[in-house]
Formats: C-alpha cells, structure tokens, sequence
C-alpha cells in the first residue's frame, strides 16, 4: 500500500517537474496566452474585404437562404457608383446574425459564391447582454486597413482564393455597366 | 420628339408614288429611308420619328430596321463617306495600306468625320468588287484597284466639286 | 408582326385566359367536330389532337412538359430561341415543338436521345453570352434559365471568349433592363406590340449584336408595361421599385383580389415582416415551391402592380383618435368606437335618424357594403347610405345604379360581337379592356365602337367604328335600336352619324347576324350630365338586341356590383353621396359616418369639403391615413388599409372573389367589418353585426345566394387557382331589409356569378337641364379619363405614384387640332369655367370632332361637378413644346461596347 502511495505521487511529482523545469505545460495561462485555433475552427463569422477595402458580399443572401437556424437577416442595396461599397451593382446594407440561433455549421462559408462570408478563430462570444448576440454587420466586418487579409492561411475551403484570383474576379461583368 | 427638321417636305410627290407601290404603307420604310439618307447624309432621330409618323408605324419599329441595315448612317457623316473594303481579297491586296496613306495624306481616319465635314471613312464588310482590290464605295460610287496616286485623284477630284459647290452657292 | 399567327395558328381559339384558372393553353378537346379531330403519337402514347394545334399545344394538353422561353400562351409565335426541339420520326433533324403543327398519325418523341441532346446544346448557346451573375440578379430564384440549366442542361460551356457587354440603359423608371442577361427570346417585345398595345420596345441591330430596348432610351409607356418583367424569363427585365429589396424566396406569398379597379384582378401580394414587396399576378406551384407562372395569361396593369403599397405611406395612422376641447387625441379603439356611438346616438335623439348619413368607399368589401347597409337601416334608422362619390351627380349616381342592376353581360361567354359606347375604359379598369383586345385580337371577335370617345387602347382592334357629334350618343343609340327593331331607317341613323348607308347597313347586318354580343357601355366619361339619358338608351339597345346579347356598363369603382347587390344606396328616400354637401348645407344632415376618406373625398375640393363637415354635430371616420378629413373628424376610427382586410368583392363583370389580408393591420387599426360591428353595439345592438369575417360571410351569402353554403375558404385561391364554386342565388322578390326599391331582382345562378338572368330595360331618368349638348357648340365637349383608383386620394400615397400616373395631356381631334393651331406634343391652355391649366397636347383620333379629352392628373384644378351650367372650354395654344423624353442619343447606346 505504501508502495502504491510512493508511486502515485510520484507520477505527479514528475509531471509537476516536467511541467515546471522541463518546458512540458499542456494548459495556457488564458487569457495572456490564446491557443492558436485549427484552420477549420468555425468560430465568429468574418466578412471579408478586396485588397482595396470594398467588401466582398454583394448581398445575394444564399447564406441567409441555406442557413438552417435562419440565423442570417440581411437587406441589400444597389451600389453609388460614385461611393461604392462592393464591386458589383449590390451590397448588402444590413447584414445581421444571431449567434445565439447560429450553430457553427459553416454552411454560410460554403453557400457564399464571393467568399464573402468565413467562420473565423473567434470563440469567445459571451455577453451579458442580448443584443450582444446580434452581430451587425461592421461588428463583422474586416477593418478596412486590413484588404485582402490573410484569411486563406485559416480556411482550407477558399485556399484557392488568391489576390490574382480575386482581381480576375472583379474584373468581370459589371465594371463596365455601372 | 422636338421640333423636327422636316427632311422629307418636298418628296411628298415621291413618297405616295413610293407607298402606292406596295401593299401596305409600312413597306415603303425602306425607300423613305433611303430618300432621308440621300438628303441629310445620314438617318436621324428626328428623320426615324417623321418616316415613322408617315407610315403610321411606331419609331421604334423604324428604329429596328434603321439599326438593322448598318448601311444606313446613325451618325452624321462626310459628304464624301467613303466605305473601305475590309474582306479578304481587299485586305490582302493592301486595305490597310490605303487606310494609313489615308489617315497621313489627307487626315481622313477610320470612324471619323475631318474637321472641314467633307469626308469620313468606315470598315465595311465585301462589297463584291473583289476583282478589283482594293475597293472602295465612295458614296453609292464603286473606286476599285486603289493605288496612291488614285487616291489623290479621288481626293483632289472631291475637293472640287465641293469647291464648285461652293461657289456656285455663293 | 402580329397578324402572322392569328387565328387557328395561335389554336386556343376557345377561352380566353385572363383572370381564368390556370392550365387553359392545353386545352380539353370536347366540343370539338369529330372532323377536326386525328389521332398522333407522343411519347409513345396514342393521343388525339386538332387540326391546326401545334405540337407544344398537344403537348401541354397531355401534360408532357417542352422546355421553351420564347414561346407563350398569350402571344403571337417568333420561334426564335429554339429551345422547343422535339424529335419527330420521319425528320431527320429536330424540330421546333412551339411552331410545327400537328399532323394525322406524326409521331413526336419530345425526351429522345436526339431531343434532349438538342436541348442541352441549346441551352449552351443561350449561356454563351449570359454573365452568370446569379448572386446580384433579382431574377435569382425565378429564373427560367436558372431552371432549365438544372433540368435541360449542362455543368459546362465551351465558350472561351470574352462575353458580349452593353452599356446599361436608363430608359423606363419601373423597368430595369440589363441587356447583358438578354437571350433575345423577344416576349417583350411581342407584348408591348400586341397587348400592350403600342409597339415601343424592338429588337435592335442585328446578329450577334443584337438588343431589346426602346427608342431614344424612352420609357415603356403602356399601362401594361410591368408584365414584360413576368413574362422575361431571364434576368433582363426587372422590377425597378424592388431592385434588390428582397429574394423572392424570402418572400410569404398571399392569394388575394386587387382593390384599386373593378377588374378585380386575381394577384399575389409577396411579402415580408409585414410589409409588401410586390405584386405580380398569381402565383403557381411548380415543383416544390410557389413561383411566378412563365406562362401566365392573367396579365395585371401597372397600377395594381406598382401602386398597392400605399398603406405603408408616411401617413398611416394606426391608432385612433377622439376630439377633446377642440383638440383631437389619440384614444384606445374601445374608447373611440364607445365615443363615436355616443356621438351619433345624440344626433339621432335630437335630429332623428334620418339626420345621419354613412358613406362608403366604393372599395368596400361585401362584409363592409352589408353591415355599413345594417347600421343604416337596422340601427340607426336612416336610408341615406351611399358609395357612389365617384358619381359626378345625383342624376348620374342613380343611372349607373339602375344599370348595374339589371347588367347581365359578361366576356366569359366570347361573344362574337363586342360594342362599346364611349368607352375610355383602359384608364379606368385596364385588365377589362385588355379582354376585351384580347377577344378582337386573338379569337377574331369583332368590336365595334360607338360613341363620341374611343378608348384609343381598342381602336386599333375596333373592325368599324362610329364617332357621333358629342353629346348624342344616347340619340344614335336610341336611333340604333329603332333600326334593330325596324322602325327607323338606315338612312336616318346614316345622316346622324354623318356616314354612307353602306357603312352603316354594315354595322347593322353585323350586329343582327351575329350568334351572341355584348355591349359595353362606359359609364364614367361625363361630367355626369350624359349618363342619365344615355343608360336608359343603352338599355332600350340591349332589348333591342334580345336573344345572345349582354350588357357590361363599366365603372371603375372596386365593388360596385357588389355594394349595388346589397343595397348600399339611398333610393328615393335617402340622401346619396352627390346630395350630401347641399343637405348639410341645410341642415337634414347632421351626422356623417364615412368609411374610408375616399367615400367622401371625390365630393369636392377640400374647402368646400372642410367647410361642410365643419357644420356637422358629429362626423365618425373610419379610414387608414391621415387627411383632411381626418383633421375633422370627431372621432377618427384607424381602419385596416389595404391588404390588411378581410372579405369578398365583386369585380364590374359579376364574378366574386376572395380579397385577403397578407399582413396584420398596422398599430391599432381594425378591420372595416370589425369597426361597424363595434360601432353597431356601441350605439346600442349588442346583436349587431358578428365575431368574425366568416360569420359576416354567411350573412352576405344568406343575402346573395340563398342557396350556397361556400365557405370564404372555399372562395380562397387554392395553389393560385380558384377554387371557388360559389353560385350566386337570389329567388325573386326576396326580402331585403325596408328597401324593396333595391331588390336586385332574379340572379343567374351559373357559377360565380352575380348577373341578372330577367333583362328589363331601366327607366329614363330625368336628365339635369344643363344637359343641351348644344351648349357646348362654340367651346368643346370635355371629357375625361378617370384613373383606376378614382380621383387618386389612395392612388397618391403610393411610394412611386408619380411614376405610374400618366403624362397629363389633352386628347384634340385634328380637325380641331388644325382650326386651333396645335400640334402634339405642344403646350396649351386650357380653360374651364375661367379656371385655366397648362397642359400637353395629342393630336389623336380618341375624340369626335369637337370633344376633347382630359387624361388623368389634368383634371385636379377643375371641379366641373360643382358646376351646374355648361361647362366652357377653350384651349389657347402657347409657343412651348413638351420636353423630350429620352435625352441620350440613341447613338451612345446603339452597339455593344466589346466583343
């Protein structure tokens, strides 16, 4: 029995060692230190922007249309060509998802035909107000310093969007008509 | 719809002589299309709104066959418009030669109306005159087997009878 | 264009479409001559078919489903975007379904190997220039292309090039035109051409350069225009007032009626958090959800497309509103309603209650027409309760009344020979008309105008017509019928409609041989001096037509065959809406309870209004916005607006329909039923009325069609087709409450419909003495154009009402043109009465020589009702031109910007 004892803590006493003098700590002192998040977490959505600042939803609401909580409200707009806000003829004016409905299923992400919209590493979404819950939409919204930001690097469903890509893309139809 | 240039007001005669030719009075479209190109150089939104009003169709259907038939000028033209031969036979045998010594002899350019409004030139598609390449219409005229020289020719015979014009105004 | 498909071509021959129930195009083949019929092979199936049909009619008889775009039920066939291929055996190659006719013993594989393939490589070249821009089209989601590329064609495209691009146009404010989408399968420009009735939209340039669009970048003028955005199968022609507003998935659909005509058309309210999006006609169900039919013949105006959102103007108001010391307040419903009977019980102990009068819009619904009818009688005990404001005088009230009690014509029947008498009827009940084009245009009908105004939407289809000297119409009728019934001659009518006898033997043989005929008769184009001597001649007409022949007067109130059924009128003992102002004026009115403020508005300019309702002792309204009127009211009762309410009206034909609310009234407002019950059991009945729409629904029916046990379910658009199978039965002489005057006599009892079945001519009334149409000898004959929603006190809330009123003009004949020295498109002045606006000029054939006609929105200055001598016209002629329309070049739009 005593022996037992002895190895018992032992054990502990070694990984309390490793832990300490060894380099070996599995916990992170949160919130100083943030794990750093698989490319396919789908934490917080994000919506994303082109490499100069216009935003990628044009508002075409597939997200709203696949999401299966019915999470997603949005209200779109036709763009002023002279203070545009996406490239094409239409963006989204109000763009809102409640986190409490939402389940993290990433549907959005894959419905999204502009890549617009990606689940993001963000996971703390607590609050102690409710309509905390309803993100808007420049509460999701890249900083428009950011650009094209380095999302790719998270997300394995758009690695093969790309800045040449992205200027392929926004070089079609409707630059010319608005 | 603005006061309208009445371009058609002395073919009244002709125009029923035109439209008594054929079946309906829509069928005439063509011959009073043809008559406005003939006195204004080119079919305006005002001439399409007075052909229409004559043939009791609407301006869009005359617009229709307007824009149809790319012989019919939607924009003023020269009054000499010349029609360079863009078709095979006439490109190998030097349309685009002709088009430069154009453009640096005489300043006439593709698309373009020279600024004292005598001449204007366009691409056209094969105007049947192969045997003679390169070819141009010159108006409703035929000029084929174009050399340099022929073009001067051509230009400076233009120059004038517009001149004679003119003076015969004056 | 047009002519090339007429007739047996176009095959449908039989019924025509609109505000029918779905699936007409393939129609049953019962009725028809053994002879005409053979037998051919579809599918592998035996099938019997017509001589003449084609196959996609075969086809869509036999529920066999051919994939096309440009082809369509209501239009001539162009047979240009190909997509139709079927493979029929002794062909070598496919060929197109939507243009082969059908022959004995043909046998057609319309899903082979070859057809399919056919299919697929024509929807490859459909997409080769289309941009694929689903994301940002607001077609998505009701896409036909979008449809066919899941179900005809293929994941892939070969096409390597650069696709075509235009430049956008700018050309109409309701119609956005995205050319780059365009398949050119040219449904729009056939409609504009052949329905819509002007020919403004074309196919531009040619091959591979090709384009839709107007002249000059000019809008669509037609009131019809909005349904080219329906029937575009692409993205291309899109609804400019709800670009980008929504998906149409998003959207809750609701079956109900229009209730801005008398053509009640069937339509589909879409929409969203209790707001509405659009209208289109019904929708259908096609696979797994609702959409837009493709090949809908129920074509809807641009006012009842564009214009039903006035509800959600800026002056809604939801809740009610009490007067307090001088000052109105807003008070719960129960408060208001409570104060507004104790109002009215005062005025009925002190004056009696033949001292109050209730005043209904002409949009009310059957429920409204019989409870406002109960109120009155039962309750309040007064027989002046009217809906006819839109009247211009009592006179005029009292003969649209008699006639639409004794209509009995309708145009589901096809008659073979259409007259119409004066007829602007496109302005004020648009789909009617257009069934009325329809009947001369597609199943070779013959119309035949009368009168000193012809509606020039029908001219074009009319095969004579007959312009009299204005003001005789009721002469020639009378001179019509006596040649009808062999009393008169030829010659006589000849000499007065300033014709050779031949043209008129013509006419005349025409109507006596014909099999069945309808006359239809325009009972709103007057100052209200005419109709009361030309009813009574319309009706003496009809007699003389006997047998097979039917009579449509046309007004273009919501209801009013249905408010007339019921009795909703004051007859000879009450005060009507055009007697209202003199009896306030002395006194034998003390109280007014309106429904709606467009029961009331018509009845003059807001002074005189304002000025009458002042001197009332108590004046209960009971509408949706805020107004003048409601600034007046003693107590304002905030009433559910359009597509908020609940009920049943009737449209100008007699046929019932279901009108239905799509979203929650808006704050506190009620329902009008719900109102007049409350304000029945606050002046005392607690009986009064009922608990819901359906028991007010048994009541109405009880009233119309004793027979009939429909349920407003029953009456509901099923799946966007109308169920309803509501016999309309009224045994004579049936009882109707104090008011024998107003028994509607013996219904029809054939389905839906609210006709008299006994025809007796109404009596001449007594027309009013400025009625001498040799007044207006040295000035002109003035009449007007009313707009679908009467005189715009709702027509003006809706959030693009500009948009969809037409440009104001003055319709003159050229003769008189001529000895004015106008031309079109020149301003004038017009005087009337020593009031004078300035107005644009047509020079048209509209008008007999000496009329002139007054479109909509020119008429607001004048008030020519309140004016009881003749009314003077003059027209002075000023050196202006109206401006133009399409300001671009054409030339900057004319050719693609690349290839």
């Amino acid at each position: 029995m005593i022996l037992e004892l002895v190895k018992g803590f032992g054990l502990a006493g070694r990984h309390v060692f490793d832990a300490l003098f060894r380099g070996k700590m599995v916990t992170v002192s949160y919130p100083e230190v943030r794990r750093e998040q698989p490319v396919f977490f789908r934490g917080r959505h994000r919506l994303q922007r082109y490499e100069d600042g216009l935003e990628r939803c044009v508002g075409c609401a597939l997200c709203a249309a696949v999401c299966p909580s019915e999470a997603i409200y949005l209200e779109a707009k036709e763009n002023n060509p002279a203070n545009r806000v996406s490239p094409g003829e239409r963006f989204a004016e109000v763009y809102q998802i409640h986190l409490l409905r939402c389940i993290f299923c990433g549907f959005c992400e894959e419905a999204c035909p502009e890549d617009a919209i990606v689940m993001g590493p963000t996971y703390e979404l607590a609050s102690d107000r409710r309509t905390d819950f309803v993100a808007q939409k420049h509460e999701m919204l890249d900083p428009r310093e950011k650009g094209f930001g380095d999302y790719h690097v998270y997300d394995p469903y758009i690695s093969h969007v790309t800045p040449e890509s992205d200027k392929e893309a926004k070089a079609d139809p409707w630059a010319l008509t608005s | 719809m603005t006061a309208m240039p009445e371009i058609l007001k002395d073919d009244a005669e002709e125009i029923e002589r035109l439209i008594g030719k054929y079946p309906s009075r829509r069928s005439a479209m063509l011959p009073l299309l043809w008559i406005v190109q003939r006195r204004a150089g080119w079919v305006s939104q005002g001439a399409m709104e007075e052909v229409a009003g004559i043939l009791g169709v609407t301006v869009a259907e005359v617009y229709e066959v307007v824009s149809f038939y790319t012989m019919f000028q939607q924009k003023p033209v020269g009054r000499f418009h010349i029609a360079l031969c863009d078709t095979l036979s006439c490109a190998i045998c030097g349309t685009h030669e002709i088009a430069a010594y154009l453009a640096e002899k005489h300043g006439i350019e593709m698309r373009k109306v020279t600024g004292d409004g005598l001449f204007s030139m366009e691409p056209v598609e094969c105007i049947g005159a192969c045997a003679n390449a390169p070819a141009l219409l010159l108006n409703e005229d035929l000029v084929g087997d174009l050399t340099p020289a022929g073009i001067d020719a051509m230009i400076e015979e233009c120059r004038r009878k517009a001149g004679a014009t003119a003076a015969a105004a004056r | 264009m047009a002519q090339v498909t007429k007739g047996p071509a176009c095959g449908i021959g039989a019924t025509i479409g609109y505000g029918a129930p779905a699936g007409k195009v393939g129609r049953a083949l019962e009725g028809v001559p053994e002879d005409q019929l053979f037998t051919m092979t579809l599918n592998g199936r035996e099938v019997k078919a017509r001589k003449g049909e084609t196959i996609m009619e075969v086809c869509h008889r036999e529920d066999t489903y051919v994939p096309h775009y440009c082809w369509h039920p209501s239009l001539s066939i162009a047979g240009n975007c190909r997509l139709c291929l079927v493979e029929v055996e002794k062909v070598p190659k496919p060929i197109i379904a939507c243009q082969t006719q059908v022959s004995p013993g043909m046998v057609v594989k319309s899903a082979s190997e070859q057809a399919k393939t056919a299919q697929e490589w024509m929807m490859e070249f459909l997409l080769v220039n289309h941009p694929l821009d689903c994301p940002i089209c607001d077609r998505g989601g009701e896409c036909q292309l979008q449809r066919y590329s899941m179900e005809y064609g293929t994941s892939h495209s070969r096409m390597a090039d650069k696709k075509r691009k235009y430049v956008k146009p700018q050309a109409d404010p309701l119609i956005d035109i995205e050319r780059n989408r365009c398949i050119m399968c040219t449904r729009c420009v056939r409609f504009c051409d052949e329905v819509g009735g002007d020919h403004v939209m074309g196919v531009f340039a040619r091959g591979n350069d090709n384009y839709i669009g107007t002249f000059g970048q000019g809008p669509v003028s037609n009131i019809f225009s909005g349904n080219v955005i329906d029937l575009c199968p692409v993205g291309c022609l899109t609804s400019k007032p709800f670009r980008f507003k929504a998906r149409v998935w998003e959207l809750t659909q609701t079956q109900t009626t229009c209730t801005q005509c008398s053509s009640g058309c069937k339509v589909t309210s879409w929409t969203r958090n209790g707001r509405l999006y659009r209208t289109t006609p019904p929708s259908r169900q096609r696979h797994d959800h609702f959409t837009i039919n493709e090949d809908t013949e129920e074509f809807i105006c641009n006012q009842g497309r564009f214009g039903a959102d006035f509800s959600a103007h800026d002056s809604r108001r939801g809740e009610s509103l009490v007067r307090r010391a001088d000052r109105l307040e807003p008070a719960p419903f129960g408060d208001a309603v409570a104060r507004a009977g104790k109002a009215l019980r005062e005025v009925v102990e002190r004056h009696g209650g033949e001292s109050v009068a209730i005043l209904l819009s002409p949009r009310a619904t059957n429920e409204e027409g019989l409870l406002a009818r109960k109120l009155a009688r039962d309750v309040v005990g007064t027989w002046s309760v009217d809906w006819r404001a839109n009247q211009q005088s009592v006179e005029a009230a009292n003969a649209v009344s008699a006639a639409l009690r004794v209509a009995d014509g309708d145009l589901e029947s096809e008659p073979d020979v259409v007259v119409i008498v004066n007829g602007d009827i496109a302005h004020q009940s648009p789909v009617l008309a257009l069934r009325i084009q329809e009947l001369g245009r597609r199943h070779l009908k013959k119309i035949v105008m009368l009168g000193h105004y012809h509606d020039p939407y029908l001219a074009g289809h009319a095969a004579m017509s007959f312009h009299n000297a204005p003001g005789r119409t009721a002469e020639i009728l009378a001179q019509l019928a006596g040649v009808l019934a062999g009393e008169a001659s030829v010659a006589d009518l000849a000499s007065s409609l300033g014709r050779t006898e031949e043209d008129v033997r013509e006419l005349v043989d025409t109507i006596k041989s014909a099999q069945s005929g309808l006359l239809v008769q325009s009972l709103q184009d007057f100052d209200g001096r005419y109709a009361p001597a030309e009813v009574p001649a319309a009706g003496a007409l009809r007699a003389a037509l006997g047998e097979g022949w039917g009579w449509l007067p046309v007004t273009g109130e919501r209801n009013a065959v249905g408010l007339n059924a019921l009795g909703c009128e004051p007859g000879e003992h009450g005060i009507g809406a055009r007697g209202l102002l003199d009896a306030i004026g002395d006194g034998r009115i003390k109280a007014v309870v309106a429904i709606g403020a467009d029961a009331i508005d018509p009845l003059g300019n807001e002074e005189l209004l304002a000025g009458a309702l002042s001197n009332l002792d108590a004046f209960v309204l009971a509408d949706s916005f805020d107004s003048p009127y409601s600034r007046l009211a003693t107590v304002f009762l905030g009433m559910a607006g359009n597509l908020e309410t609940d009920g049943t009206a009737f449209d100008i034909e007699g046929n019932i329909a279901l009108v239905k609310a799509g979203v929650d009234p808006v704050g506190d407002s009620r329902q009008g039923w719900r109102i007049l019950t409350e304000l029945g059991r606050a002046l005392g009945r607690a009986d009064f009325g009922a608990d819901s729409i359906e028991d007010v629904w048994t009541q109405v029916r009880a009233e119309l069609a004793a027979d009939s046990d429909a349920t407003l379910a029953a009456l509901e658009l099923e799946g966007g087709t109308n169920a309803a199978q509501f016999v309309v039965q009224r045994p004579a002489g049936g009882a109707r409450n104090r008011a024998p005057e107003h028994n509607p006599g013996n219904y029809r009892t054939d389905g839906l419909h609210l006709r008299s079945a006994a025809f007796e001519a109404p009596k001449a009334g007594t027309a009013p003495s400025s009625s001498d149409p040799a007044s207006a000898a040295d000035g002109f004959l003035l009449t007007w154009g009313p707009h679908v929603s009467g005189r715009g006190y709702l027509q003006n809330r809706a959030s693009i009402a500009e948009m969809l009123l037409p440009k104001p003009f003055l319709e003159v004949h050229p003769a008189d043109a001529a000895a004015i020295g106008v031309k079109t498109n020149q301003f004038a002045v017009l005087h009337v009465n020593g009031l004078r606006t300035k107005v644009g000029i047509k020079v048209g054939r509209g008008p007999a020589r000496g009329t002139v006609y007054m479109s909509a929105g020119v008429y607001g200055p004048f008030d020519p009702s309140s004016n009881a001598g003749p009314v003077e016209v003059r027209i002075e002629p000023l050196d202006e031109l109206v401006p133009d329309q399409g300001e671009a070049l054409i030339a900057a739009e004319s050719a693609p910007e690349s290839h």
